[in-house]
């Protein structure tokens, strides 16, 4: 049993390195070879966990050469659009200047049923809205909604538009988060500064952010409430 | 590119750890297949306790390379051939030739395949 457990950990740990090597996109949107490489990473990596006669060699040489092959594949279509092309194919035009191309979706397999759940998940309830549509790659779809359907921008209304600098936090749970202070080119000594300025203390402190004309914002930790109703000691 | 030159390295080091494996089991496979021919000659020739000495030194370097061979080779064959390998220097000191030289035999085909096994032949990868 103990030996189950060990190999166990040990694939996983593989698997989660793999799946780090492969890198973020593959942990979002799946091209086809990435489908395929997860789908029998998947398996592979059970047949050794599940058989202590399988050797676990047998079982990490696979993951790993995947793995391997994925990332030399993937750099490979980086270099070259025509490999990228039979490998992962190209996004096909399904609505064109608001018209559904019906040849381009009976070639796709891709049923009206298809469409609208795909629209819907854009928010769009009417395909009157829709200029253009794209299904990429991954198979999700990208629309473009016509101009009076589109989503006003500050650029269109008379205002003027003040961009707000972007937060990072520094302090979690009371602990301080050096990259956000990087990120805020803030020291240690000047966040200390501010927290004082504040009323705060560092241990108290849930979450705080801040953005780089140091402009703070803090969540106090809360203690928990004790309620007698909930028994406990008089 | 830090993960291309991971990747290839990974791929080096497998196909390195691959040869490896395969060369130890061509050497256990010569060493073996002399052996198991010498007990065989020894058997029909009469010569009992001959063939029951290269049994147990059989018996031991077998022993030897299982250790090794386990973390790249299935066990259901290498535990066939541990089996098989227990029974031959019995066999021998008993006297039971018929039984020793089917053994013998069943040893030899067992050490062969475990060796095919490990050939990029056209049969193994399809």
């Amino acid at each position: 049993m103990i030996v189950i457990f060990i190999r166990t950990l040990i694939l996983y740990i593989l698997v989660i390195f793999g799946m780090r090597l492969m890198g973020k996109r593959q942990l979002g949107e799946l091209q086809p070879s990435e489908l395929v490489i997860t789908i029998l990473i998947s398996n592979i990596a059970t047949l050794p966990i599940e058989d202590t006669a399988v050797p676990l060699l047998a079982g990490a040489v696979p993951v790993l050469t995947l793995i391997c092959f994925e990332v030399i594949l993937s750099h490979l279509t980086m270099k070259s659009t025509r490999l990228r092309t039979i490998i992962s194919g190209r996004p096909r035009i399904i609505i064109r200047d608001g018209e559904i191309d019906q040849n381009e979706m009976r070639s796709l397999r891709y049923s009206v049923d298809d469409l609208m759940e795909q629209l819907r998940s854009k928010d769009v309830f009417d395909l009157q809205e829709v200029e253009l549509a794209v299904v990429e790659t991954t198979g999700s779809l990208s629309i473009y909604k016509k101009a009076p359907y589109q989503t006003a921008s500050v650029k269109d209304l008379p205002i003027k538009a003040v961009s707000s600098p972007v937060p990072a936090v520094v302090v979690s749970d009371g602990t301080i988060i050096h990259a956000g202070l990087a990120y805020c080119n803030l020291t240690e000594k000047q966040l200390h500064q501010i927290i004082k300025k504040e009323g705060q203390r560092l241990e108290d402190i849930f979450l705080m952010t801040c953005t780089c004309d140091h402009s703070p914002y803090i969540v106090p930790i809360k203690q928990p409430k004790h309620d007698p109703s909930k028994g406990g000691s008089l | 590119m830090k993960r291309l030159v991971i990747a290839i390295t990974i791929l080096g080091l497998i196909l390195l750890i691959g040869g490896l494996s395969s060369y130890q089991v061509y050497c256990f496979q010569k060493d073996a297949v002399v052996l198991l021919e010498q007990m065989a000659q020894s058997a029909e020739s009469g010569r009992l306790s001959a063939a029951a000495e290269t049994a147990q030194e059989f018996y031991e370097l077998w022993f030897q390379t299982k250790h090794s061979l386990i973390q790249f080779v299935r066990r259901d064959p290498l535990d066939h051939i541990s089996r098989q390998a227990a029974q031959l220097p019995v066999l021998a000191q008993y006297g039971d030739m018929s039984g020793f030289a089917a053994l013998t035999q069943d040893l030899k085909d067992a050490v062969q395949e475990l060796w095919d096994d490990e050939i990029p032949y056209l049969q193994n990868l399809i």
